[in-house]
């Protein structure tokens, strides 16, 4: 029994890790031709559409400013360009900075929402804001996003050279890596996750998760689908669904990069990531309820989902308790020395991926990080074990109790210092922290 | 014309065919040697009038000259008995007196004649050369042919003999009261004076049956050694030290397999595709000079240790298997049964329930290997005991048994070897290769010495066959002493099981050997269906496979991930040197 469970543990695990494999795969052929691409795309960017940029804000006083200044900075041009940060139901100074800012700049159009058409999470915030723009192609940031000038153009020249796109993805940066070892373990992720499975999956199967933040859908595109759902609390993961499943590509274009902040300190991580897993997990049922309206790519990314979140971890939960249970009794497994072939393999196989995606960024391969990424299998990816368990626990009782879904927003942190602001002093008297 | 040509070439054809034939045939011919076309009476006296232990032991020992023998009882033997047949031998064991017309009859007899024991004197005028009287004590064997053949024995009790002239002495006796002849001829008649075919007489008695059948007997000696009790459990270092060993030497060797292992204590049974590293030496035996015996199931019964145990005799109650291990045991004799029918009815019904239980266990043993891919060609009792019974139902199942032989169904004690190959009536067909000089007792203070000293007994026999078998357990050290002193065993040729022809079929599983190659066939599809044991074996073996291969290609991912990121450092390292360069 002990050695049929091993071994259903070690097919499971070893699925998915070829499935990573050749992702990354994927993910460094797409690197390869990545300038190529471009280089040939800026040479043919045809005309610019007219571009809104959702952003939804509610309570983000700390970070909103950075995001506006980093918006008026975008280098596109102005008349095609509107900014609707999005002022959800906030109690702090956030309607109040973005109104200031609206005042200089007749591009920024806020909207300030109430209940009960406000209030509702993020989802709820961008249909309003869709409702409100007039854009042909819609953009979303998060509120604690500072996007590099040429972001925007980026993303558009993407949309323009791809008539199968319906969205194009950026990539997203992390501000604070350096912060601490957390960041640090963040940062690796980020840049691991976007190589290997955002654009593994888009050289193989033309497929990108939408990431919430830093893309642009055609209007025609969101509207067909309806806008968001606002019952998701991942709403980006169920549009990508949704996207691909009318058929459309969604892209990844690396060259349209955004800085973001990422959680400092293990509650919020915990908060965050457990808002990402159970939204996940609402994602695969919703769909997995409809598997049979699917096309055959939506199942199958379905079908990593599924398996990133109940296979793989319950492969590796029976794997850590088979080793826990074989310390204390004798289990008399058949495996011998091939489990300890196949333990090293898999651990080495970890880092060589990582260490590969950290290539792909400048400066990121350093002798720090490469070291990092060793602590970061036994320390970070074990928090991740807890923390899927923990989701899908919450997960599994809110189905079973008929819970309320409530949104939880990431709490953001004082960044460094503001090269330009308007509304200095204000924003730090009232920090949440 | 062509006609004839045609003809020539046919002929040559089945002169080609026939040799082929013989060769296959080679080794046995060599070890025993049985003519077709001898046909053996045997005639007894014997306390109960019928076959027993001592009459046995005569049945082993002619059996290496021919398959063909009859036995019956002297106050049964007719005439017709004796027409066709080649060969006579009379076995007194007990002094009685025999009617008149067995002297007409054994008188009538023109083939060889060999008479044994008592009652000489009422077998005739063939037996008026000679004159038995008082027994006497030896502590000498001579055989006249070859004075090195003379040993010291244990004091003996032989009968003296007054002999006509012209009688020939072949093999003689020295005691306290001088020399007395021990086996004697005149012309074709033979008597042996002494009442036992115990080592050492059965190997001046084997010598003398060469004459007497006019056999020639062989230069070699063929030898054997055999890993004895090897199970699920056992040692797999210590079994490939030993098999190593014995490759590098390029001897053939035996390994006595039990299937299971039966923990006494917990009474878990183990098997071998639970023991995998075991199972891949066993394999590598049977690859590298090694045959597998099949040496019972369990070898066990009731709740006793495998390889301690008895499985085919029940040696708490002295008797054969006929019964469950849980069940009450009563033995029952003749007289407490109302008639002798009832009795005979009750031991058809014992004789049924052991042969069931053997047949189950011989299938189960045979199949289960055969399923990992070890074909034994032999079979052992374990502790070689059994039943007269038991030896019938192995031989339905294998041509070939591997051991000593129990002689009696009433005590497992009485059991003995013979100092040649030999196919007997008692084993039904089934050719016996005897084991002959023991095993290295870690108890005993010289082993190996001891073994050697019953070796050099049946080299005094030409052709004599030595059979040893070493517990690998014991470490490899001891297994290459009595390699190193075999070895010095004057044209000794070892016994390749594989080169000899031998048979073993069970349910779905049929194995042949000869020319050095097993020849088995499976019925897969049926094992299957017999057991899912059998399938999980399999799906496990493929489960293994796949392990490795994943363990293969997630290597080979390492390795190229490694080459990428290598590349695009040095890659990067260039473009930056390049980008530098320009703005010096």
């Amino acid at each position: 029994m002990a050695n049929f469970f091993l071994y259903l543990a070690l097919f499971l695990l070893w699925f998915m890790l070829f499935y990573h494999i050749f992702l990354m795969l994927g993910g460094y052929l797409e690197f390869l031709k990545h300038d190529e691409d471009v280089k040939n795309f800026s040479e043919s960017e045809g005309e610019l559409p007219t571009v809104s940029i959702l952003i939804p804000s509610h309570n983000e006083q700390l970070v909103i400013e950075n995001t506006l200044q980093a918006m008026i900075n975008l280098n596109y041009p102005k008349d095609k360009l509107e900014i609707i940060p999005i002022n959800d139901n906030s109690s702090d100074q956030t309607g109040f900075i973005v109104d200031e800012y609206a005042k200089r700049y007749p591009f920024i159009k806020p909207i300030h929402t109430k209940p009960p058409t406000g209030g509702k999470g993020k989802s709820g915030a961008l249909n309003q804001g869709l409702k409100h723009s007039t854009g042909e192609v819609i953009v979303v940031y998060d509120a604690d996003n500072t996007p590099e000038p040429e972001a925007i153009f980026n993303l558009v020249i993407g949309l323009n050279n791809d008539k199968k796109a319906a969205a194009v993805v950026g990539k997203f940066r992390v501000l604070n890596a350096k912060e601490n070892l957390l960041t640090r373990f963040i940062n690796i992720e980020t840049l691991t996750f976007q190589w290997l499975a955002q654009a593994g999956r888009w050289h193989w199967f033309k497929m990108t998760t939408i990431p919430g933040t830093n893309f642009a859908i055609r209007r025609s595109v969101i509207e067909e689908l309806g806008g968001w759902d606002e019952q998701a609390i991942s709403e980006d993961t169920e549009l990508s669904f949704r996207v691909y499943n009318a058929g459309y590509h969604i892209r990844f274009f690396p060259a349209a990069i955004t800085w973001e902040q990422e959680p400092e300190t293990l509650s919020v991580w915990w908060k965050q990531r457990m808002r990402w897993a159970q939204g996940n997990q609402y994602v695969i049922f919703k769909f997995l309820f409809q598997f049979r309206k699917l096309n055959n790519k939506v199942r199958l990314d379905l079908f990593y989902f599924l398996f990133t979140y109940l296979f793989f971890f319950g492969g590796i939960l029976i794997s850590h308790l088979i080793f826990i249970l074989n310390l204390i009794f004798d289990l008399e497994l058949l495996i011998g020395n091939v489990s300890i072939v196949l333990l090293v393999t898999g651990f080495l196989l970890f880092l060589v991926e990582v260490w590969l995606a950290l290539s792909l960024e400048k400066g990121q391969l350093n002798l720090i990080n490469a070291l990092v990424v060793v602590l970061m299998y036994f320390v970070y990816s074990q928090m991740w074990v807890v923390l899927v368990l923990s989701a899908s626990f919450r997960e599994a009782k809110r189905v079973l109790f008929n819970q309320e879904v409530k949104w939880y927003k990431t709490e953001r942190f004082d960044s460094q210092p503001m090269k330009q602001t308007i509304v200095k002093g204000k924003t730090k008297s009232t920090s949440e922290r | 014309m062509r006609k004839k040509i045609i003809a020539v070439l046919i002929l040559l054809m089945v002169i080609l065919l026939g040799l082929g034939g013989r060769t296959v045939n080679a080794l046995e011919e060599e070890i025993v040697k049985i003519n077709l076309d001898t046909n053996v009476l045997v005639v007894y006296s014997t306390e109960h009038w019928e076959v027993d232990e001592n009459i046995r032991m005569l049945d082993l020992s002619v059996g290496h000259f021919s398959n063909n023998i009859e036995y019956i009882n002297v106050h049964h033997l007719e005439q017709e008995d004796l027409e066709d047949k080649t060969h006579l031998f009379y076995y007194g064991h007990i002094k009685e007196k025999l009617s008149p017309s067995v002297a007409e009859l054994v008188s009538s007899f023109e083939g060889p004649t060999m008479a044994i024991s008592y009652n000489t004197e009422q077998l005739g005028d063939k037996y008026s050369f000679l004159q038995v009287g008082e027994e006497t004590t030896i502590t000498t064997i001579d055989y006249l042919g070859d004075q090195e053949k003379s040993i010291e024995i244990n004091p003996s009790i032989v009968f003296e003999t007054v002999l006509d002239e012209g009688t020939e002495v072949l093999v003689e006796g020295d005691g306290d009261e001088g020399k007395v002849p021990l086996i004697m001829r005149k012309d074709k008649n033979y008597y042996l004076s002494a009442d036992s075919f115990d080592r050492p007489y059965s190997i001046y008695f084997s010598q003398v049956l060469n004459t007497f059948f006019d056999v020639e007997s062989n230069d070699n000696t063929p030898a054997y050694i055999r890993l004895e009790d090897v199970h699920p459990l056992s040692d797999p270092k210590r079994l490939m030290a030993a098999a190593e060993e014995l490759a590098k030497r390029d001897t053939p060797y035996m390994i006595a397999v039990i299937p299971v292992y039966t923990d006494p204590d917990s009474g878990r049974r183990y098997h071998f595709e639970d023991q995998r590293e075991v199972l891949k030496v066993l394999k590598y035996m049977q690859n590298n000079g090694g045959s597998v015996v099949l040496h019972g199931y369990t070898h066990q019964f009731r709740d006793s240790e495998t390889g301690e145990g008895f499985e085919f005799w029940d040696v708490e109650n002295q008797m054969p298997i006929y019964h469950g291990p849980e069940d009450e045991v009563t033995q029952l004799v003749e007289d407490d049964f109302e008639s002798p029918e009832k009795y005979e009815a009750h031991q058809t019904k014992n004789k049924e329930y052991e042969r069931k239980y053997i047949e189950e266990r011989l299938t189960k043993g045979v199949q289960e290997l055969a399923n990992y891919g070890l074909y034994p060609l032999a079979f052992e009792a374990p502790h070689y005991t059994m039943s007269q019974n038991g030896y019938q139902v192995v031989s339905d199942y294998f041509s070939t048994y591997v051991g000593q032989v129990q002689l009696s169904d009433e005590d497992w004690e009485i059991m003995d070897t013979t100092p040649y190959a030999t196919q007997p009536t008692m084993l039904n067909g089934m050719l016996l290769l005897p084991e002959t000089i023991g095993y290295v007792q870690p108890e005993a203070e010289e082993p190996v010495k001891d073994m050697m000293e019953s070796a050099e007994y049946y080299q005094l026999l030409k052709g004599g066959m030595i059979g040893a078998f070493y517990h690998p357990y014991l470490g490899v050290e001891g297994l290459r002493e009595v390699l190193d002193e075999m070895e010095k065993i004057k044209n000794i040729e070892w016994i390749d099981l594989k080169e000899m022809k031998n048979t073993v079929v069970v349910d779905h599983v049929n194995i042949q050997s000869g020319n050095g190659e097993i020849n088995a066939q499976v019925n897969n599809l049926g094992l299957m269906r017999t057991s899912k044991n059998y399938v999980y074996y399999h799906m496990i073996e493929i489960v293994i496979i796949i392990t490795w291969v994943i363990a293969v290609l997630g290597i080979t991912a390492v390795l190229m991930f490694l080459s990428f990121t290598f590349y695009l450092v040095v890659r990067r390292r260039r473009l930056e040197k390049n980008v530098a360069k320009p703005l010096k």
